[in-house]
C-alpha cells in the first residue's frame, strides 16, 4: 500500500511541478554546500526521515554538496539554535525537527529559545499519523465506550508532543485521562501490556506491533489527513469534540498532527535560495531514491510542500487569539484531565 | 530446513555472520564508536544480504562489539562507555601489573560465556516472554536503583562515606539538562549543550583516563617491562581462571538478562551491579579496585548477556530492550525484517528467532579467535614507555568524547572532572560510585515520579517490589555492621581540598536550584546534594582531627595536559595533542626528532577521524582557521 501512495505522490509531483523553470531555480544550489542539521540522535526516527531526504535531495542536486549533522537536544531546540546563528554565507543550512518546538513556542515555553516565525518553512517531510488507541484488556473497543468507563485513564506520554496532544485531547473531549509525562516507548509499551496504563497516544505506526499482537485498538485519529485506508473508520478528533469546542482550534490542532518531521531553512537564507530549497524538496520527495529509502526504512511517505507548511504554521503561530485558546483548553486538560463536567471552551 | 530458518543458503547466513563477527571486533576495538554507531556505520554493508542474512549480519556485529571492547579498556585504561568502567577498575590495574594478557583472557572467556547464556535465555523465553516483560514495572525499577544506590558500599573499599559523597555527586550530575517532567532546564547555566545532560565520555575522560594517565608509574625495571607482553598461553590461562569464578559468571550473566529485557533501564546498570555482586561475594588475593581478575569477568559477562535479554521484548513484541535495540529495531525494518509476536509463532517467523539466538551464540565463540589472533600484537603497544602512552591515551579519550559531543562544552566539562578526579585520586576516594550514581540517578527520579503518578499506595501491593526491598533493608544492616564507616582513607591535606570543593559545589547546586528551578524539578537534586554536602562536611572534619598523614602521590606533566585541554577550543584537538605529545614525550625525554613524528603521525589519524569520518564541524573549521588559510587555501 506504501508502494502505491509513493506512487501516487510521484505522480502528483510530476504533474504539477514545472521541470524547465525547476531546473532553473535549482541551478542556485549548484555548487554550494547544504548542511542539514537533524533534531535527533543517530538512528532515531527524526534522523531516519532525515537521511531519506537526503538521498533524494542527493539524486536531484548532483553539483551539490550535502551534509548531514545530527545535533539532538532539548527536544529538537539546539538543531533550530544552530541554524538560527547560521549566516548568509558560507553553507546553506537547513533545520530538521519535529513537532514539539512548535507545541513549546505556541505554548510560550522557557524552551522556546528559538523564533520558528524568522525561518523559512522548506516541508515537512511525513505526516504524524497521531491516533489514540486503548488496550484491548480493558474490554472496550471504541471511543463512546471508552468515555462512558467512570474513571481517568491512565495515559503514559511518550515525548512533549505525546503529552500535550494527551491534554487537548482530554480537553477537548469527554475522556477523562490522567497523563503521566516522560515515559518513554518501552515502558509505554510495558505498561500498557502489563494493564497499569489504559491509552497511549502516539503515531500509529509506532503502536503497529502492540495493535498487530492484539494487545491495543484504535479508537481516535487525531490528525485529519495522510492516513493509510484501513484507517478509514476510525473516527477523528473533529467527529468527537465536544459540540462547544471552536472548530478553528479543532482544525490547528489537525494541522498540527498532520504535518511530521519539518525542514526548515534558516532565517538568514536567501529568498531565491529558500524558492530553490523548497523545488528541490518537492523533487526529492517525489524521486525514486528518497521512495526507496522511505520503502526501506518502514517510513510514512506522506510529504507537504513548503508552502502549505508555512500557511499551516502562520495560522498557527501568527494567530494570538488561536494560540491563547489552545493555551487555555491546555490549562483546562491539565486541571482535571478533562473532568466529565468540564467545559473547556470557557475561557 | 533452510525454509524454517528463512534462510537463502547457508554459505550466505555463514559469510554474513563471520563478515558482521570481524566488523564488530573492529568496532569495539576503536573508543568512541561503540555498538550504537557501529550499528549505523554497518547499514550500508547489511543491504547486500538478504534481509534474514542481513539480520544475523547486524546482530553477529552487536553480539562482539563489547567483547573487543575490553582490549583498549584493559590494555591502555581507555573507556567509552559507563559499562567499560566497571571493567577498567580492575582490568587496567592487571595490566599495569605485567598480567594484561590474563585479563583479557578472563575477559574473553566471560563475555563468550555470558553471550552464549544470554542468547540461550533469549529461546527460553519464548515460552514465557509476556509475563516475563511485564511482570516490572516502575516500582521495581525504583528498588532496582535503590538497590543500585546501595551498591555504592561494594565500591568503596577504600572508605564508605568517600564513596557514598562521590555516588551523590554522580546522582546530581545525572540531574543535568532538561526536565520534561517538570519542563525545566536544570543547571544548564545557559548552555544549550547541557539540556541533554552532561555526556557520558566526557566524565569518563575527566574523572579516570586524565588523572590515572597522569599518575601512570614509568617501568622501573626491565622485568616489569617485559611483562607487558604477553602470549596466546597468557590469555589461554586467563581464560581458564574464568572457569574457577562459574558463579560469578552465572549471576552476572543472569543480572544482564533480567536488567537487558527491561525496557528503559540503562544497560551499563547490569556491568555495575554484577560488579558490585562480585566485590560483595568474592574472596581474592588482589582486593577489588587493585585487579581483581572477579572484577573484570563479572561486568563483561553481564555485559554481553545482556543481549540476549534484550532481544526478548525487541524481537518479540517491538519494544527496545536498549537504546542499541532501538536502532536495531530501525535498521531491521530497513532490511526488510518485520519484529513482533510473529518471532513467536511456528506458522510464521519462529525459525528467525532461532536463527539470530544462534548468530549470538556463534559470533561469540567465532570472536575468540578473532581475539587470540591480535593480542598478542596489540598488548605490545602497552609495553611502550609510560611517556609514549599518556599523551596519545589522554587524547584518544577526549576524541572519544567530541565524537559523542561535538561541542566545546565537552572540553569545559573534561577540565571540570579532570580537576575532580584529580582532587579524588590524591585523596584516594572511590571514583566508580559517581559513574553508579550517574546512571542509576535519572532512573531513580524518574521512576520514582511514575511510581507515584501510577500506582499510589497501591505500590505496596506488589510483592516483587516488596521483595526487592526487604533484600535491600537487609544488606543495608548488614554493610553497616560490617565495616568501619568513619574512616578517611587518604591523605589530609587533598582529603580537606576535596571534601571542601565538593562541599562547596553542593551547595551551588542547592543555591541555583532554589534560585532557578521549580518545587517539583529541585526536589530530588537538593536532597541528594543536602545529604552529599553533611558528608562532606563530616569527612572534612575528621580529615581536619586525623592523626594519620599517608604521603600523596605523585603526577607528572600535569601542567602540559592542563594547557593542551585548555588550548583545544583555540586550536582544535589536533594541533592541541600533537603539542601536547611532543611536550610530554620531550620531557619524558625522548628524543625530539621522533617525537614530532609520532605526534604528527597521531595527529593526521586523529584528523582524519574527527573531521571526516565522524564530520565534527568544530574542528575542521578550527583546523580550516589556523591550517587551511596558513597553507593559502
Amino acid at each position: 500500500m506504501r508502494v502505491l501512495q509513493a506512487f501516487l505522490v510521484s505522480f502528483a509531483a510530476i504533474l504539477t511541478a514545472a521541470p524547465a523553470s525547476a531546473q532553473a531555480d535549482l541551478a542556485a544550489l549548484e555548487g554550494r554546500t547544504v548542511r542539514l542539521v537533524i533534531g535527533g540522535s543517530p538512528g532515531n526516527d527524526t534522523d531516519r526521515y532525515g537521511r531519506a531526504f537526503i538521498e533524494g535531495l542527493k539524486a536531484v542536486l548532483p553539483g551539490t554538496t550535502i551534509l548531514a549533522q545530527n545535533l539532538n537536544g532539548g527536544g529538537g531546540a539546539l538543531a533550530l539554535v544552530e541554524a538560527m546563528a547560521a549566516t548568509g554565507t558560507g553553507p546553506i543550512t537547513l533545520a530538521l525537527t519535529h513537532s514539539t518546538p512548535v507545541y513549546a513556542q505556541i505554548f510560550g515555553s522557557d524552551l522556546a529559545v528559538y523564533d520558528l516565525n524568522a525561518f523559512h518553512w522548506i516541508g515537512a517531510l511525513t505526516n504524524n499519523q497521531r491516533v489514540l488507541a486503548v488496550r484491548t484488556s480493558l474490554g472496550v473497543t471504541d471511543f463512546a465506550g471508552l468515555a462512558a468507563l467512570d474513571r481517568a485513564l491512565v495515559a503514559p506520554a511518550s515525548g512533549t508532543a505525546a503529552e500535550i496532544e494527551a491534554t487537548l485531547v482530554a480537553a477537548m473531549t469527554p475522556l477523562r485521562l490522567h497523563i503521566v509525562p516522560d515515559v518513554d516507548d518501552g515502558l509505554r509499551a510495558t505498561l500498557l501490556m502489563s494493564g497499569d496504563a489504559d491509552v497511549a497516544i502516539g503515531s500509529q505506526i509506532s503502536l503497529v506491533p502492540l495493535i498487530e499482537a492484539g494487545q491495543l485498538v484504535m479508537v481516535l485519529r487525531l490528525g485529519s489527513a495522510g492516513y493509510p485506508p484501513g484507517l478509514d473508520a476510525v473516527p477523528t478528533l473533529r467527529d468527537l469534540a465536544r459540540p462547544e469546542i471552536s472548530r478553528e482550534i479543532i482544525g490547528l490542532t489537525e494541522s498540527l498532527n498532520n504535518l511530521g518531521r519539518l525542514v526548515l531553512a534558516a532565517p538568514a537564507t536567501d529568498p531565491a535560495i529558500v524558492e530553490a530549497l523548497r523545488l528541490a524538496f518537492d523533487a526529492a520527495m517525489a524521486h525514486p531514491a528518497t521512495i526507496a529509502a522511505y520503502e526501506g526504512g518502514d517510513l510514512v511517505l506522506a510529504p507537504t510542500p513548503g508552502a502549505a507548511v508555512e500557511a499551516a504554521m502562520r495560522g498557527l503561530l501568527g494567530n494570538a487569539s488561536a494560540r491563547e485558546v489552545l493555551v487555555g483548553y491546555l490549562a483546562c486538560g491539565e486541571r482535571e484531565g478533562g473532568a466529565a463536567d468540564e467545559d473547556c471552551s470557557r475561557p | 530446513m533452510l525454509e524454517f530458518f528463512g534462510l537463502e543458503s547457508w554459505s550466505t547466513a555463514l559469510l554474513a555472520l563471520t563478515a558482521g563477527t570481524a566488523i564488530g571486533f573492529v568496532v569495539g576495538l576503536v573508543p568512541g564508536i561503540g555498538g550504537r554507531t557501529g550499528l549505523i556505520l554497518c547499514l550500508p554493508l547489511a543491504t547486500f544480504f538478504p534481509p534474514y542474512e542481513a539480520a544475523i549480519f547486524l546482530f553477529s556485529m552487536h553480539a562482539v562489539v563489547n567483547t573487543s571492547g575490553s582490549i583498549p579498556n584493559i590494555a591502555f585504561g581507555i573507556p567509552s562507555s559507563a559499562a567499560d568502567m566497571a571493567t577498567i577498575i580492575d582490568g587496567y590495574p592487571l595490566a599495569k601489573m605485567g598480567r594484561a594478557g590474563e585479563a583479557l583472557g578472563a575477559s574473553l572467556s566471560a563475555s563468550a560465556i555470558g553471550g552464549v547464556l544470554g542468547a540461550l535465555a533469549f529461546l527460553l523465553a519464548i515460552p514465557i516472554a509476556q509475563p516475563l516483560v511485564t511482570s516490572f514495572g516502575p516500582p521495581e525499577f525504583l528498588m532496582l536503583a535503590i538497590l543500585g544506590i546501595a551498591m555504592v558500599s561494594s565500591l568503596s573499599q577504600e572508605g564508605l562515606i568517600p564513596g557514598l559523597i562521590v555516588g551523590a555527586l554522580g546522582v546530581v550530575a545525572s540531574t543535568v539538562g532538561v526536565d520534561f517532567r517538570s519542563g525545566e532546564a536544570r543547571f544548564t547555566f545557559g548552555w544549550l549543550e547541557l539540556w541533554d545532560g552532561v555526556g557520558l565520555p566526557a566524565i569518563v575522560c575527566g574523572l579516570f583516563v586524565i588523572p590515572e594517565m597522569l599518575a601512570l608509574k614509568p617501568f622501573d625495571t626491565d622485568s616489569q617491562k617485559r611483562a607487558t607482553t604477553t602470549s596466546i598461553a597468557d590469555v589461554a590461562r586467563g581464560m581458564l581462571v574464568t572457569f574457577n569464578h562459574l558463579r560469578v559468571v552465572a549471576v552476572s550473566s543472569w543480572y544482564g538478562i533480567v536488567i537487558g529485557f527491561m525496557p528503559s533501564l540503562g544497560s551499563s546498570i547490569s556491568a555495575w551491579l554484577s560488579y558490585g555482586y562480585a566485590a560483595r561475594t568474592t574472596r581474592t588475593e588482589i582486593p577489588f579496585g587493585q585487579g581483581a581478575i572477579a572484577g573484570v569477568i563479572a561486568p563483561e559477562a553481564a555485559n554481553n548477556s545482556k543481549e540476549g535479554g534484550a532481544m526478548i521484548p525487541t524481537l518479540f513484541f517491538g519494544i527496545p530492550g536498549s537504546s542499541s535495540m532501538a536502532i536495531m529495531m530501525g535498521l531491521l525494518a530497513f532490511v526488510g525484517v518485520a519484529v513482533g509476536p510473529n518471532l513467536l509463532d511456528w506458522n510464521r517467523d519462529l525459525g528467525l528467532s532461532f536463527s539470530l539466538a544462534g548468530a549470538v551464540i556463534l559470533s561469540n565463540l567465532v570472536v575468540i579467535p578473532m581475539f587470540l589472533l591480535v593480542i598478542p600484537t596489540l598488548v605490545r603497544f602497552s609495553s611502550i614507555r609510560r611517556e609514549g602512552i599518556v599523551p596519545f591515551a589522554i587524547a584518544l579519550s577526549i576524541m572519544a568524547a567530541l565524537i559523542d559531543t561535538p561541542r566545546i562544552i565537552t572540553v569545559v566539562l573534561i577540565a571540570i572532572f579532570a580537576v575532580i578526579g584529580i582532587g579524588m585520586k590524591l585523596a584516594n576516594w572511590p571514583r566508580a560510585p559517581f559513574i553508579l550514581g550517574y546512571v542509576i540517578g535519572d532512573m531513580a527520579e524518574a521512576s520514582w515520579f511514575h511510581t507515584q503518578q501510577i500506582y499510589g499506595w497501591k505500590v505496596l501491593q506488589r510483592p516483587l517490589t516488596i521483595g526487592i526491598a526487604l533484600f535491600i533493608v537487609g544488606w543495608l544492616i548488614y554493610v553497616v555492621r560490617s565495616r568501619p564507616v568513619l574512616h578517611i582513607p587518604g591523605p589530609r591535606i587533598p582529603t580537606l581540598a576535596t571534601s571542601g570543593g565538593l562541599l562547596v559545589g553542593f551547595g551551588v547546586v542547592i543555591l541555583t536550584a532554589f534560585r532557578s528551578i521549580n518545587l517539583a524539578g529541585r526536589t530530588f537534586p537538593v536532597a541528594v546534594s543536602i545529604f552529599g554536602a553533611a558528608l562532606c562536611a563530616l569527612i572534612a572534619w575528621l580529615a581536619f582531627r586525623s592523626k594519620d598523614d599517608p604521603p600523596v602521590e605523585e603526577l607528572a606533566h600535569v601542567w602540559i595536559a592542563a594547557i593542551a585541554i585548555l588550548a583545544i577550543p583555540y586550536f582544535g584537538l589536533t594541533v592541541s595533542s600533537m603539542a601536547m605529545a611532543v611536550a610530554m614525550l620531550i620531557a619524558g625525554g625522548a628524543n625530539i626528532y621522533k617525537s614530532i613524528l609520532a605526534a604528527l603521525a597521531f595527529g593526521a589519524l586523529q584528523f582524519t577521524l574527527l573531521a571526516w569520518l565522524f564530520d565534527i564541524v568544530v574542528e575542521r573549521e578550527i583546523i580550516g582557521r589556523f591550517a587551511w588559510r596558513f597553507l593559502g587555501f
